[in-house]
């Protein structure tokens, strides 16, 4: 069975970065997660179980993204000392840094940002990442079928919500909207 | 249950991305992660090359928690061996060094930042007897803490941020841990040593028995010497 090269991590870097910033609305904390995926995903080495790597990185990056989320939403919003936080056990490298990009790709991965999760998630999967229908079904534990009709209502709601008269038509479900991102 | 109430344009399955989002394929990760990735990355190679030359374990041939417990054995018993003799920097040894140490304080924060004791000098965190500094009046604050251990060594890392979003860690770490190479630089007295990796910049010095590491990306080593020399 093949196993992952640790070079994907590179040769896709740009890819999961932009996966990353539309999970978190940051290009801040994408930062973060990308690394912390690399983290996780080079513990160990890796089978990519027939998968494609970019598939088997996204995967990863969407586990990290979630599992953050739940730490996070557990963890107390003060934190005093140092003392109060158990030591992980790591051996790995990493860096935080600022990256550049322009007002309009803020605006959208915010607006993606803001998704519910499952159409958010689709989105992803197959507009950000650029995995196949069937990749981000398997990917999603779910129907290639309702991979379209969530990634059809995703992109209507960030049509919606990048429109400058989606606040003057709230009844009208995204229908003028959804023709001019196309 | 939304999903199964489909209109005809929803069937109209595997439609190209709409252009407004394939804008989004301009967007490419900035230089710094890129750097950061490709050090994981070749952080991980190393460890694997250093695996593949340890002795084969028999653990094959083995089975049940006696198997285990021998080869688990064998491992420490290599292990002590490389660390006894190979004085290892973390570069070449499995024991922590300094360079492990400045890889684990640019990871991202796993905790809020500490709040400021009262006086304003000093953070709500410490290791052992060292208290983390609040550096703000050099132009910097804290933003996130984490802590590690790292082969068995604790490292309590602060990471802070100065006004352009650079950001920095300050790790110490239990023992004094090997470091070699790099420039021995004197501030006020007192011993620090500079380690340049590339974009990344380490300044380490020993305090308390313990090891101190300030590590950077992007930011100039003065900069770094500067806050050291307030520790030190």
């Amino acid at each position: 069975m093949a196993r992952l090269d640790p070079q994907a991590l590179v040769t896709h870097l740009d890819r999961l970065y932009r996966v990353a910033w539309a999970l978190c609305g940051s290009r801040e904390e994408a930062e973060d997660l990308v690394q912390e995926t690399a983290a996780r995903v080079l513990a160990k080495p890796r089978r990519l179980h027939g998968q494609d790597e970019l598939a088997y990185l996204v995967r990863a990056l969407r586990n990290t993204f979630l599992l953050s989320r739940r730490t996070a939403s557990r963890r107390p919003r003060e934190v005093a000392t140092l003392d109060q936080i158990e030591p992980v056990d790591v051996r790995g490298t990493g860096a935080i840094g600022i990256p550049e990009a322009a007002l309009e790709a803020r605006e959208l991965f915010a607006a993606i940002a803001e998704l519910p999760d499952d159409f958010r998630l689709a989105l992803v999967a197959v507009d950000v990442a650029g995995l196949s229908y069937q990749e981000a079904a398997d990917m999603l534990d779910t129907r290639e079928a309702t991979i379209a009709t969530r990634l059809f209502r995703a992109r209507d709601r960030v049509a919606r919500a990048l429109s400058p008269a989606h606040d003057d038509a709230p009844g009208r479900e995204g229908q003028t909207a959804s023709r001019s991102l196309r | 249950m939304m999903d199964d109430m489909r209109t005809d344009d929803e069937h109209s399955e595997h439609v190209d991305p709409p252009a407004a989002l394939r804008a989004l394929d301009d967007v490419v990760a900035p230089d710094r992660l890129r750097l950061a990735v490709a050090e994981q990355v070749a952080e991980a190679q190393r460890r694997a090359a250093r695996a593949r030359r340890l002795p084969e374990l028999p653990r094959l041939r083995l089975r049940g928690a006696l198997a285990a417990a021998g080869a688990a054995a064998a491992v420490l018993i290599v292990a002590l061996v490389l660390a006894l003799g190979g004085g290892g920097n973390g570069g070449g040894g499995s024991a922590p060094g300094v360079r492990d140490v400045a890889a684990v304080a640019l990871r991202p924060a796993l905790a809020a930042a500490p709040a400021a004791r009262p006086g304003g000098e000093l953070l709500a965190a410490h290791a052992g007897p060292i208290a983390f500094p609040t550096w703000r009046r050099a132009g910097w604050h804290a933003i996130g803490a984490r802590s590690d251990r790292l082969d068995g060594a604790t490292v309590r890392t602060v990471l802070y941020a100065d006004g352009a979003g650079r950001r920095i860690g300050y790790a110490i770490a239990d023992g004094a841990l090997p470091v070699s190479g790099g420039q021995l630089v004197t501030r006020q007295g007192t011993p620090l040593r500079v380690l340049d990796r590339g974009a990344t910049s380490v300044v380490t010095w020993r305090r308390d028995g313990r090891t101190c590491v300030l590590a950077g990306r992007g930011v100039p080593v003065q900069r770094l010497l500067t806050l050291a020399s307030y520790e030190a």
